[in-house]
């Protein structure tokens, strides 16, 4: 597998203020990537520092290039989609599309016209007469119509109702991504795309705390939900987060293996949201 | 997830011209101010003489009507071109003013810079655009709406004054005189810009680097300088800086010898004026260097600029 983002001690500071510290983690072609924390926890950083946004230190390599010294060149072949309040108000979407195809080497103006005629916006609309969720599907088309390598979203779907994230994934998902391409998400929005993801990258406080494949994750991790009464023995199997669920509790365990955990309750493997929150819990509480 | 590093091979980009088009049409759409404005001007300027002279009556006593021949013609012809061009073009400076004030700063006000650097164009071409769009396409578009507007107020006139009546016969075509008075025009813009490049080049180092509001730092700034200047320091040189950088270029035209240019009736103003000073004006050229380097800060604080 080959890396398309490479990163070595990436650091980035605000101020006093340690956005990222030291991160180091490696995203290879054709993987759907997770970047998941809390607010804050310096995902738009890692994101910004990716696309060549913001200066950092340590060392980052995205599909090869230096995104500080080589962002032009990176940019032809990376796709960019941060919320949906950035396309500007005033532009129509014929101008959009007229935009792309003069600034971009791989962008296919008929799909991206294709793609918008199966929607209700025409093309003499601007922005500002579009909902959000017509707005987002404009976005779409033109991302879709863009032959990039990297694909980053940076909580795409912010603001939109539930129809219209499920419709912008199942897009995401059916008509863009091809097992080549590679996509790396930030979401609040977990349960709803965790089954999307192949890999995920927790970071708190500017640290990654989990980095693993969701195939890793499945044989790593296990959820254990026991009684009350069967709750001291299976603490004592040292469960890194523990929560009470209905008067049962549901513990968290890193490396133990089912048949170990079998006899004392119900086991499975944990949701990456469930997990995502039990090692912020667990981090916060450790 | 175990990988090895790889370097991709870059893609060609979009020609450099193809480019550079597409951004100044992007700055177009984004301040049709730039174009409406002068439109609308060079529209108003068009219908209000032609209607004027359908109406207008001018007596001249038959003294007078035997003096008037092809030098009145041309003079005729020459002042309303330069009175034309004056007025579309002072509109335009107030709107590139505002505009290069504005648009650097406008795409991180509405967050849309996010997607414009989500798209493979650099921040030098994108200064670039805004520069170029403020200090030729503006240019242009008023040189080509001025002259448009001329002609069509000017042949109105020559038909009142030829099929009408009412006008005597002081409006005559001089095609020579007509491409005596572009150039004159053409080279008058053409200094302009020159000129206050570094003005319009300071604008957008502004439009990018302050947090908000930089149309009142533009005139609050140089204001504060020149009230320090006037109470604290009295050196008067805030005053005299800003009077040199708004008329030093025209002082330097429209003197000869030490002496201020005197035009009549038998002088053309494109021979009169010292066109060699003013192109040969050291400041001239220390500002357009001066207004490079501002672009190239402006492209390189915008490469970081990071308020999203």
């Amino acid at each position: 597998m080959t890396a398309v983002i490479e990163a070595r001690g990436l650091s980035k500071s605000y101020g006093r203020h340690r956005a990222l510290d030291a991160v180091s983690f490696t995203v290879g072609a054709g993987r759907i990537v997770g970047l998941i924390g809390p607010n804050g926890a310096g995902k738009t950083s890692a994101l910004k520092a990716i696309l060549g946004l913001t200066p950092f230190e340590g060392e980052l390599r995205v599909l090869g290039f230096d995104p500080r010294s080589q962002r032009d060149e990176l940019m032809r072949q990376v796709n960019f989609m941060a919320d949906v309040a950035v396309l500007p108000r005033w532009l129509r979407v014929r101008q959009a599309l007229d935009y792309c195809a003069g600034v971009h080497p791989r962008f296919d103006r008929a799909r991206a016209a294709d793609f918008l005629a199966r929607t209700d916006i025409a093309q003499g609309s601007r922005v500002r007469e579009l909902s959000k969720g017509m707005v987002t599907q404009l976005h779409l088309a033109l991302i879709m119509a863009i032959d990039a390598r990297l694909l980053v979203l940076d909580e795409p779907t912010l603001g939109l109702d539930l129809l219209y994230r499920r419709k912008f994934y199942d897009t995401l998902l059916n008509d863009y991504f091809d097992r080549e391409r590679t996509i790396l998400l930030t979401t609040h929005q977990v349960e709803e795309v965790e089954n999307l993801f192949t890999d995920v990258l927790f970071i708190e406080r500017g640290r990654l705390v989990l980095d693993a494949s969701v195939e890793v994750i499945a044989g790593r991790y296990r959820q254990l939900t026991v009684s009350a009464e069967q709750s001291a023995r299976a603490r004592a199997l040292q469960p890194f987060y523990e929560r009470e669920v209905f008067g049962r509790v549901a513990m968290f365990f890193d490396g133990r293996s089912e048949a170990e955990l079998r006899t004392l309750g119900e086991v499975r493997t944990p949701s990456i949201a469930d997990l995502f929150v039990a090692r912020m819990q667990g981090t916060l509480q450790s | 997830m175990n990988t090895e590093a790889t370097a991709v091979a870059s893609p060609p980009a979009v020609s450099a011209r193809t480019t550079l088009l597409t951004l100044v049409r992007r700055e177009l759409w984004e301040h049709p101010a730039l174009w409406r404005v002068p439109l609308i001007v060079a529209g108003f300027l068009a219908v209000a003489a032609a209607l004027v002279s359908t109406r207008a009556t001018i007596d001249v006593d038959a003294g007078h009507l035997a003096q008037i021949g092809p030098g009145i013609h041309a003079m005729v012809l020459n002042v309303s071109q330069d009175a034309f061009a004056a007025v579309i073009w002072l509109f335009t400076a107030v709107v590139v003013s505002f505009y290069a004030l504005d648009c650097l700063y406008a795409e991180r006000k509405d967050r849309s810079i996010l997607f414009w650097k989500s798209l493979p164009v650099s921040d030098g071409q994108t200064v670039l655009s805004k520069f170029l769009t403020a200090m030729v396409a503006a240019p242009l578009a008023a040189f080509v709406l001025a002259t448009a507007s001329h002609l069509i107020a000017f042949a109105a006139w020559w038909l009142r004054s030829h099929l009408g009546g009412g006008l005597p016969d002081l409006v005559g075509w001089d095609t020579v005189a007509w491409l005596r008075g572009e150039l004159l025009m053409f080279l008058v813009m053409l200094l302009a810009v020159l000129w206050y490049a570094p003005l319009v080049a300071a604008a957008m180092l502004l439009s990018v680097a302050v947090k908000r509001s930089p149309v009142l730092w533009a005139f609050l700034g140089p204001l504060l300088l020149w009230v320090a200047d006037l109470l604290v320091f009295h050196t008067g040189w805030v005053a005299s800086v800003a009077k040199y950088r708004s008329s030093g270029i025209w002082d330097a035209l429209a003197t000869r010898g030490g002496h201020q240019i005197v035009i009549d009736e038998h002088t053309y103003l494109l021979h009169a004026l010292n066109w060699g000073a003013a192109f040969g004006l050291v400041d001239l050229w220390l500002g357009v260097l001066a207004a490079a380097a501002l672009v190239y800060a402006a492209a390189r604080v915008r490469r970081y600029r990071d308020d999203t």
